[in-house]
């Protein structure tokens, strides 16, 4: 019988999972009878490996070294986390961002879960693909197109879009703790969430006024206004044909630059050699070609964010008649060298034609003396997409720009996210979040609920057909009309698809059935889906908290994994968790004598009695006590005061009859 | 008749507020009065009868052909459609001569009408040929193509009814609102916050539809579809009656609407196919189209649009029942009318033939024959207002499509069966979502009621009772204006304002000079105050940009006239005399804000005369309180400044604020009378904008005037132990104040350098020297730079005409040249003498006198 490699089944999990806080792919291969053939009893395949893909060496594995997985690989070890590996390690020869990977055995015999990093999940099936087929190859002896697999990985790649400034803005939101994630399928990215969030492409954002990109596209507009700030420009001329080139040339007296489209812009320094203009004109070959008088000897462009100079360079200047070169030399960051007057200068006209992002174009003779005393003006500007495409920022400019460009959407201190609580549990999560929903409408902020019967803005059910649990979490994040969402993911939505948001301010857990399983995933013993569950509170910010149930003793057990406080709840105040807790000085939210108490350390604010009558009467502990501590637990981590939550709890826990 | 001197007065001006052409009519003998011309009035009528009547302007002075040109002008664009009512003419004193000012709408049209009114006179006059049908059809048409469009037009209209001052920026529909770091624009009806990045959204209808979708708005279901087979299979999940259509397409071409079966989506796919290589399924959603205006968070109109159509009455063929809906007057070629024309175009006769038509066909009465599938305004499409109809649920969906693409003003396209209903509960949905929307059908739908959409959308720009102006300062007079600017502005300031300024020296923007030159005309005023970072602007107004232009603003909020005494620069322009001087400058206190207020100098009667013109409240100032004016202006408990005790007092009713003038270095202790009347005039004016007296006190003491800062205005010096004082003071006034603050200050010797400058009138030079020769001992004379239309010498002959009879003077000298002039007064000066240089070349003789008196200081050696 034949050896092989199987993937039976490839699962994206596009937010934070078991394995880790980023997209992964989850792959179940079944290696076969590859499990009695460790890699050390194929003859001569460890070479093999290692000469189709040398810098596997680099792999440190277990062993935390560079080699370390090639040790591996001597002593022996199975297929799945060879492709594991290989799958990583072609990802990283195409340029492909991401470098987690796990190999795990399930209970079947030789079948492995694979989990690689997916910054795009079509992307990463297609390495895993390629890492089956390569691994097959050097099993079997056979030839294997190394460099053909990175090339058709590298244009899938490419072929997703994405500049080096929309990478880099990403980039950057991830370090600022931002959330963001594409639109669609081009460089759209939406940074925070429901109503706090900020859309942008390239440098057009929310904050970029239409008719200021329109005001800088006219430059004689632009011109008229700018001027009349005082500020020195360079004049110019449109001319469509040779003969109208050398009239405006004429005009200037002077040596002219003449300019068209993307192309280096050219000095001719006798505006009379009709010869010359003739041949730049054609060369420049745009059928519009624009004349300016030689101002100055540099040309730069300033990028300005919110007034502020963020990149400056100096931009590549031909003379004729020399050849104009077909493409720019790398750009000369000047950033340092600009004159504070200069920086003013183009503050204010970006300020004029009312761009927050722009890219000022001017002329100097020394960019680091004065703009009033020396021959100097501005060009134009734009609002910088077009040029940041086009000029590849350095690699230590690009993150510079970035986190200029997110700083001016999101100041510090800001990450764009909303109060988010996200709760999860064996059951008795819907009730939990409904009830919470309707207390934290009480705040007067427009509550957002995604629950596995639908989406809830301000109680209204949005129509529209039945999402997953990950789809409608990314509704509701995207809508911007909320303002505080709760989240409902039952522990297959978290195996399955991942969370739907990559942290959150509050994590509830309600409880665990340790005698669950989720075939689908193969997950089948009490620690897999304890592993899940604990997702939920490990992407609780350091700045949040955790509200976790008291009586449930694997739940309790996630209590040290939270990077920020933990609230603990129970029916009955001398739970021993809540005791415990309490004695650390934690907060924790229980009931005594029909009255909700609401414990830090010591100290205890008693809610009052219910009185309304339908409460009464509607309202049993016994059956809902787990449902009002942890509603009302979140509800307090969210700091809405003890009144609404009371009132909130008396007005709406009769609704709970209906969810039993 | 000759026409010339056209001039457009762009703002409030000599003659009236309205924006008017000015132009200099000069008649020949017999064109004084058209009764010389037998039969004109006649042959006028004959080719222009809606001309008015021609009433002499006074009693006995005969009907000029100038007054014809100036009401043929005005009646001309009047009919052509113009909002136009105002025109004047007037002789002046030349004989013959006339100036007649004509208000416009529209600058170009204005302009034209000019010409057409005088090729109608010549024509009356001739009994030549004039085509009056043609002229209006030109004016019309002009007019329509550079006004402002309707959309634009209602928004500008709202804002001016809010007393918002605008300004177009360019021919199209770009405005600008408001003034300097309050300022904002417009486009039609896009906002400046409206992003690039919701109208991106916008644009792209598929990336739209997901959005709205995923925010719980209703839309069509669907998707694209690859083949005929995956359209049957698209429709088959849609479950419903469907739609399919070109991705990429318009007008309707390619759309066939509410199919089921799988033979008529496979025909479908095929036609759509031709105009696309993409094709779309969509759920089929019956009913009317509706276009929802959402601006800010709330619906402010909504419309009903129906396709262009007519209605058969069994007698007319299509042709003639579209000629007959396109002869209403409501209907034009573009966007300018509330109604376009329907155009019988290819789409309309393939439209026909659908309905079993074509162009001669005579429809049945009562048939409706819809001419396009598509329900723009632009196609010829008809709106009905339904804004009062529209159900709360169907308006939060709408609001929400706006704001789930981030557009703050946002045409929402909405399909369903009735308004009255929840979408949800009729299987309505948004199709579309549009950027800067267009607002005719809600403006003058062809049924039901107009809506106030240009007001909404001026209130998203503008706040409750904001109305975008910064306070503006004017400031105009014979003397003293530069110096009060300065102070004015320096007060401002003081309050932690970014100052706008413009002065004869330049335009200076928080302190840093933007522009040079003599800058006290509307350009420079316009610059200040569309300068972004302009929180407060203090204008220099003079006479001769008011008369080239008129104001540079359409009001102030203050307007201060430090004096007008015996006048400046009179024989100029028509301006011959101080009243008519008077009439001139008060333009700026005619134009007061009615909550704002006028600084009138009480002690001179000419000035304190304008305070009847004034739409606002007056402050008078003199140094003397016990002036009759002041007195009665105190008594009825309005605001006056004045001197007392070596302080300026502010008094209203019982209440008053001293400042000492010993803490106002510009005055030196009160000892310059004509600074301390330009620190009551500036403290008027602080106190009418209601700045706090501390920072007033504060300022005054700080207000710096040296050669750095004020530049020809007192300049003094110490010169080997004399004193020198420099300054650029070329009028009677002027140089009376300039004596009376010299006589303050203790000289042995007293020195004088002048020169006159020519555009002044023979009685202005004379005057300067006459009052010179009472107070110095040693008049130095010299020859200006430029003679201003003089011979040689002439100038210096008058001055010294004028020292005749001087009853100080004993030493007169003449000498060429500027320099030498200084040079000569320097060289005879001792200790304790004083010196005044009326200088010419400004900055070119303070650098002069500047390096004179450094070079005579003794060397100071650093160790």
């Amino acid at each position: 019988m034949a050896k092989h490699i199987e993937i039976t089944q490839i699962t994206p999990l596009r937010g934070p999972n078991r394995w880790t806080y980023r997209p992964v792919l989850e792959a179940l291969v079944d290696i076969g009878e590859l499990e009695d053939y460790p890699s050390n009893t194929l003859n001569g395949f460890v070479a093999r490996l290692s000469a189709y893909l040398p810098s596997l060496s680099e792999h440190r594995c277990s062993y935390g070294e560079p080699g370390g997985f090639l040790r591996r690989l001597d002593e022996g070890t199975w297929s799945g986390h060879i492709l594991e590996h290989v799958t990583l390690e072609l990802q990283n020869l195409a340029g492909i961002p991401g470098g987690f990977g796990r190999a795990r055995e399930t209970s079947k015999h030789a079948v492995y879960t694979v989990v690689i990093s997916a910054f795009d999940e079509h992307l990463t099936e297609v390495a895993l693909l390629s890492a089956r087929d390569l691994v097959m190859a050097a099993i079997e002896d056979r030839p294997f197109a190394v460099a053909a697999a990175i090339e058709n990985l590298k244009t899938r790649r490419d072929a997703l879009g994405l500049s080096p400034i929309t990478l880099g803005l990403i980039t950057a939101a991830e370090q600022r703790g931002i959330p963001c994630r594409r639109l669609g399928a081009g460089e759209l990215l939406q940074l925070g969430h429901g109503a706090n969030q900020q859309c942008l492409r390239l440098t057009d954002t929310e904050r970029t006024s239409a008719i200021a990109d329109g005001i800088a596209r006219d430059r004689e507009l632009s011109h008229e206004l700018l001027s009349s700030c005082g500020l020195p420009l360079v004049n110019f001329t449109r001319t469509t044909s040779v003969d109208a080139a050398c009239a405006a040339a004429a005009e200037y007296g002077d040596a002219v630059v003449m300019k068209a489209g993307t192309a280096v812009p050219q000095i001719v320094v006798d505006p009379r050699d009709r010869g010359v203009i003739e041949r730049v004109f054609n060369a420049l070959g745009d059928g519009e070609t624009v004349i300016e008088p030689f101002l100055a000897a540099h040309e730069y462009r300033l990028l300005m964010v919110g007034g502020k100079l963020i990149w400056a360079i100096e931009e590549p200047r031909g003379v004729a008649p020399a050849r104009p070169r077909p493409s720019r030399a790398a750009a000369l960051d000047v950033t340092d060298r600009v004159h504070p007057s200069f920086v003013q200068a183009a503050a204010l006209a970006a300020r004029v034609v009312g761009l927050n992002i722009a890219v000022v174009a001017c002329v100097a003779q020394h960019i680091d003396g004065s703009i009033t005393e020396q021959a100097a003006g501005i060009i134009d500007l734009t609002s910088g997409g077009s040029f940041l495409s086009a000029v590849m920022p350095s690699p230590d400019a690009l993150p510079r720009i970035c986190d200029a460009i997110l700083t001016h959407l999101f100041p510090a201190g800001t990450t764009g996210r909303l109060p988010l609580v996200g709760i999860t549990g064996a059951s008795g999560t819907s009730a939990t979040a409904a009830l919470l929903g309707r207390l934290l409408q009480l705040s007067g902020k427009r509550v957002g609920r995604a629950a596995p019967d639908g989406i809830y803005v301000d109680q209204r059910r949005l129509p529209g057909r039945t999402k997953t649990v990950w789809e409608a979490t990314q509704c509701l994040l995207a809508n911007r009309r909320v303002e505080i969402a709760v989240v409902e993911n039952g522990a297959g939505a978290i195996a399955g698809e991942g969370l739907g948001y990559d942290r959150c301010a509050v994590g509830v857990v309600t409880n665990m059935d340790p005698n669950a399983t989720l075939p689908q995933q193969a997950i089948d013993n009490p620690d897999q889906v304890y592993a899940v569950l604990r997702t939920q509170v490990d992407v609780v910010l350091p700045t949040g908290i955790a509200v976790l149930n008291g009586v449930d003793p694997w739940v309790m057990r996630m209590l040290p994994l939270c990077d920020g406080e933990v609230i603990v709840y129970a029916a009955l105040g001398h739970t021993a968790a809540v005791i415990e807790h309490r004695a650390r000085g934690g907060r924790a939210v229980f009931v005594r004598d029909g009255r909700l108490v609401l414990a830090r350390g010591a100290e205890e604010m008693v809610l009052p009695e219910f009185t309304r009558a339908d409460a009464v009467s509607d309202f049993n502990w016994n059956g809902d006590v787990q449902t009002i501590t942890a509603a009302a637990a979140a509800a307090w981590a969210l700091e809405l005061p003890p009144e609404l939550i009371h009132a909130g709890l008396e007005t709406y826990a009769g609704e709970l009859a209906a969810t039993r | 008749m000759e026409v010339d001197r056209i001039r457009a007065l762009r703002g409030p001006n000599l003659w009236c507020r309205h924006t008017a052409l000015e132009a200099v009519v000069t008649c020949q003998a017999a064109e004084i009065s058209i009764a010389n011309s037998a039969g004109f009035e006649d042959r006028l009528r004959a080719r222009f009868p809606e001309i008015d009547v021609l009433q002499p302007t006074g009693k006995g002075s005969p009907v000029s052909l100038a007054q014809v040109l100036e009401l043929a002008t005005l009646r001309l664009q009047a009919t052509a459609g113009c909002p136009v009512t105002f025109s004047r003419c007037s002789p002046t004193l030349e004989p013959g001569t006339f100036q007649i000012v004509v208000e416009y709408s529209e600058e170009v049209v204005g302009r034209l009408a000019l010409e057409l009114a005088q090729a109608l006179c010549v024509a009356a006059a001739n009994d030549g040929p004039f085509e009056l049908h043609a002229a209006l059809t030109q004016l019309r048409e002009l007019d329509e193509e550079v006004r402002l469009g309707p959309s634009t037009g209602a928004i500008v209209n709202a804002g001016v009814a809010r007393g918002i001052p605008y300004r177009r920026l360019t021919e199209g529909s770009l405005v600008q609102f408001g003034w300097g770091s309050r300022q904002r624009r417009i486009q039609a009806a896009d906002t400046d916050r409206t992003s690039v990045i919701a109208e991106t959204l916008a644009q792209d209808k598929e990336l739209t539809k997901s959005i709205l979708a995923s925010a719980g708005i209703p839309v069509p279901g669907g998707r694209p579809v690859v083949s005929a087979e995956d359209a049957v299979a698209a429709a088959r999940e849609i479950g419903d009656r469907v739609v399919v259509k070109p991705r990429f397409g318009n007008q309707g071409k390619g759309v066939t609407v509410n199919i089921e079966t799988p033979e008529q989506i496979t025909a479908a796919y095929a036609s759509a196919r031709e105009r696309s290589d993409e094709v779309l399924v969509e759920r089929f959603i019956p009913g009317h189209d509706y276009r929802v205006l959402v601006v800010g968070n709330a619906v402010v109109a909504a419309a009903r649009r129906e396709p262009p159509h007519v209605n058969g009455d069994g007698l007319h063929n299509v042709r003639e029942l579209i000629d007959e809906v396109n002869s209403d007057p409501r209907r034009g070629s573009g966007h300018a009318t509330s109604l376009t024309k329907i155009k019988l175009d290819e789409i309309a006769r393939a439209s026909l033939a659908d309905q079993g038509y074509d162009v001669d066909s005579i429809p049945p009465r009562g048939a409706r024959v819809i001419l396009r599938n598509n329900s723009n305004l632009s196609t010829g499409g008809t709106a009905t207002d339904v804004t009062d109809d529209v159900h709360p649920e169907l308006a939060a969906r709408a609001i929400e499509a706006a704001q789930a693409v981030g557009l703050d003003v946002c045409g929402v396209d909405v399909v369903c069966e009735s308004v009255l209903k929840p979408l949800e509960a009729q299987s309505g949905g948004i199709v579309e979502v549009n950027a800067a929307p267009g607002l005719r059908m809600h403006l003058a739908p062809a049924f039901g009621k107009s809506r106030p959409v240009g007001e909404a959308i001026i209130s998203t720009l503008f706040g409750p009772g904001e109305d975008g102006r910064i306070p503006v300062v004017a400031v105009t007079g014979t003397n003293g204006k530069t110096t009060t600017v300065r102070l004015i502005a320096h007060l401002l300031t003081g309050c932690g304002l970014r100052v706008g300024m413009t002065t004869t020296d330049g335009v200076y923007v928080a302190d840093q000079r933007i522009d040079t030159g003599d800058c006290s005309g509307p350009r420079s005023a316009r610059s200040v105050l569309s300068h972004p970072d302009v929180d407060a602007a203090v204008l220099e107004t003079a006479r001769g940009g008011l008369l080239r232009e008129g104001l540079g603003f359409d009001r102030c909020r203050v307007a201060v006239v430090t004096n007008i005494g015996k006048g400046d620069h009179l024989g100029l322009n028509f301006i011959t005399n101080v009243d008519d001087l008077a009439v001139l400058k008060r333009v700026i206190v005619q134009n007061v804000a009615p909550d704002g207020y006028a600084v009138l100098n009480a002690a001179d009667s000419i000035t304190a005369g304008m305070a009847a013109g004034c739409p606002g409240a007056v402050i008078f100032f003199a140094a003397d309180r016990t002036l009759p004016l002041m007195a009665t202006h105190q008594a009825l408990g309005r605001r006056i400044v004045f001197v007392e005790n070596e302080a300026v007092v502010a008094m209203e009713g019982g209440v008053e604020h001293r400042l000492s003038l010993a803490r106002v270095p510009l005055t030196r202790g009160g000892a310059l009378g004509f600074q301390v009347e330009n620190v009551m005039a500036a403290v008027a004016a602080a106190w009418a904008l209601e700045i706090d007296w501390q920072l007033i006190a504060a300022g005054l003491s700080s207000f710096n005037s040296d050669v750095a800062t004020a530049p020809g205005r007192f300049n003094v010096f110490d010169y080997r132990g004399a004193t020198l004082i420099a300054d650029y003071g070329h009028n009677p006034d002027a140089i009376g104040a300039l004596v009376k603050a010299v006589e303050a200050l203790p000289a042995r010797r007293r020195t004088v350098v002048i020169s006159g400058a020519g555009d002044r009138r023979d009685e202005d030079i004379l005057g300067q020297s006459r009052i010179l020769g009472d107070a110095f001992d040693h008049v130095i004379l010299y020859e200006d730079q430029c003679q201003r239309g003089r011979a040689d010498g002439e100038v210096i002959k008058l001055l010294r005409d004028g020292l005749a009879g001087a009853k100080r003077t004993r030493h007169i000298e003449e000498i060429k040249g500027e320099f030498r002039a200084i040079d000569t007064a320097l060289a005879a000066l001792k200790p304790g003498d004083l010196c005044l240089i009326l200088i010419d070349q400004v900055e070119a003789a303070l650098a002069y006198l500047t390096a004179q008196v450094a070079s005579s200081l003794p060397d100071v050696t650093t160790s």
